[in-house]
């Protein structure tokens, strides 16, 4: 059943993408006419999500589902598309560099508001760079490491020693550096991202009835982590540390 | 009380007989008089387009007073005021009205009929006839509107970019597995390393002595061939070179003498005593000749190689 199902997604894809990127140079083709354009774009986006949810990880996904949404005029799906690819390629930096500018793109009331919502950029070692690179350099520390030890070993020179240890040291700098991002990393995906879809007013609690949290009603596209849920509604916190409720119907979901 | 009733019924019936009755002009009377009135619409087209207008005339013929009859106010009727725009015409001959009439959409199919009373004069009965004018059928054609302007896409030019290469890069994740192969593989090389050093150079000592071997050997051919004090210091500061590092120049016996001390060799004080007999031999009167200087530092090559 399983290779069935494999059997079934192998042959399917290639033909999903296919459709995909012809959907999305037709969009291309006719973005002269907006509306019939953003009909091509929406197709394209739809396609692509198709792709994800059959598990194609690739970044270059995440960035064309991205584009095609935000095209589309789908800026919510457009951030929560970033967020997916930066799941899995966070030293991305053409993912990196769309993120802000979806996130440019969020039209807040005022700069107080954004000033309150926006998060700010991704940082930490993880971000610069890649499991794989991190993986050669340590492994490249390391092996300094031991062939120091070895050629200490030959000729008793105390520089060899010297600098093995230097090579063992900065490969646990390396490593507290990767260490401590994890763990922020961690602590973020403890609280799960959520993307409004569309304009809201910050609730005090968890109904229509309790007054506004804010003057203004936050975005379609303002990102808020997720803290509790009730009856319907989700606590949310921003950027800045305030609290309040929103309508879970409201809010787009990210991995 | 029925007598009073019946009293009051008399009293009524007495009081109206020989008066005229009494009708009131009906709405869609406009003062026309006349024994036959007849009242008729034209137009000037029964088909045009939904932006067009068409000329609509209300000719009334037989009236006696067509100077006094008033012009139906078309716009305060709700079946004319729905389906037309209407724009009242001047007219040259009494009796006859003339209106512009637009259609407001497509649907409209009909120019409406129309109630036209006149008083016929008769003094019996209701004088008000109704010369009801007839409708027209209309057929009105949707114009096609021309579409809006196509509004561009504006977005950066870079969003309109799309990878349509193969989506089949998985990022790497470096597990368990990958990291112990990456602490053994550091192992085993610095391992191999070694261990393929040893091989070729079984150990540091031998490796040591070897090169102290070579120096001695190089040493003693030069001291055979020295025919000068100088020729044999030359030799004996090669082989002491081999023993411990002198920096280029330092080759006065003081200088070497304090090497060789720092290097912790325990004949440091007779190198140098012998570097100034070669000095002495070479720059002043002495008794020694190149052979014994030679034979001088024979030995004390020997007192170094057995104290290394």
């Amino acid at each position: 059943m399983t290779a069935l199902l494999a059997f079934t997604l192998s042959v399917s894809l290639p033909i999903v993408a296919s459709d995909a990127d012809r959907r999305f140079a037709l969009g291309v083709a006719s973005r002269n006419d907006g509306a019939a354009a953003r009909v091509h774009f929406a197709r394209a986006a739809e396609l692509l999500d198709e792709l994800r949810a059959a598990g194609v990880r690739d970044p270059r996904l995440a960035m064309n589902r991205a584009r095609a949404h935000r095209l589309a005029g789908n800026l919510p799906a457009c951030l929560a598309a970033l967020h997916d690819g930066l799941d899995v390629a966070r030293h991305d930096r053409e993912l990196q560099v769309e993120l802000e500018s979806a996130r440019d793109a969020v039209e807040y009331a005022n700069a107080d508001l954004a000033a309150a919502v926006r998060p700010p950029p991704l940082r930490g070692l993880g971000t610069r760079m890649s499991v794989l690179e991190l993986y050669l350099v340590a492994g490249g520390l390391w092996l300094a490491a031991c062939l120091g030890a070895a050629r200490y070993a030959m000729t008793r020179v105390p520089g060899w020693l010297v600098a093995a240890g230097a090579s063992l040291a900065l490969l646990a700098i390396l490593a507290g550096a990767w260490r401590s991002d994890r763990a922020r990393i961690d602590a973020e995906n403890a609280r799960p991202l959520r993307i409004l879809e569309r304009d809201c007013p910050l609730k005090a609690g968890n109904g229509d009835s309790w007054p506004d949290r804010l003057k203004w009603p936050l975005p379609a596209g303002a990102e808020v982590r997720e803290l509790a849920r009730r009856g319907g509604w989700v606590q949310v916190e921003l950027a800045n540390g305030t609290a309040g409720w929103l309508p879970e119907r409201t809010l787009r979901a990210t991995p | 009380m029925s007598v009073m009733r019946i009293v009051a019924a008399a009293l009524a019936v007495v009081v109206l007989a020989g008066q005229p009755a009494l009708f009131e002009p009906p709405q869609g009377y406009y003062k026309a008089r006349g024994p036959r009135v007849i009242a008729t619409w034209s137009v000037d087209r029964v088909t045009l387009p939904e932006d067009a207008s068409l000329v609509a005339t209300l000719a009334i013929e037989g009236a006696t007073n067509p100077t006094e009859i008033v012009r139906p106010d078309l716009a305060n009727m709700r079946e004319f005021a729905d389906r037309f725009q209407i724009e009242p015409l001047p007219t040259a001959s009494p009796g006859v009205f003339v209106w512009r009439l637009k259609p407001r959409n497509a649907t409209v199919d009909r120019l409406p009929s129309l109630d036209f009373f006149y008083d016929s004069g008769v003094k019996v009965g209701n004088p008000f006839k109704n010369a009801r004018v007839k409708g027209i059928d209309l057929v009105v054609t949707a114009v096609e509107k021309p579409a809006a302007a196509p509004i561009p896409l504006l977005a950066p030019e870079r969003l309109f970019a799309y990878d349509s290469s193969p989506m089949d890069r998985e990022p790497f994740e470096a597990g368990t597995p990958a990291w112990l192969g990456l602490f053994a593989f550091g192992l085993l090389v610095a391992g191999g390393w070694l261990l393929a050093w040893r091989r070729l150079y079984p150990d540091g000592a031998k490796l040591a002595k070897l090169r102290r071997n070579r120096a001695m050997r190089r040493a003693t051919d030069a001291l055979r061939r020295a025919d000068s004090a100088a020729a044999v210091a030359a030799a004996a500061i090669g082989y002491i070179r081999s023993r411990c590092p002198l920096s280029p120049g330092r080759e006065t016996p003081a200088e070497v003498g304090e090497a060789l001390r720092l290097a912790g060799i325990d004949e440091a004080d007779a190198t140098e005593a012998f570097l100034r007999r070669c000095d002495a031999a070479r720059f002043s009167a002495s008794s020694d000749t190149p052979m014994s200087l030679a034979e001088a530092a024979r030995d004390l090559l020997a007192k170094l190689e057995a104290a290394a």
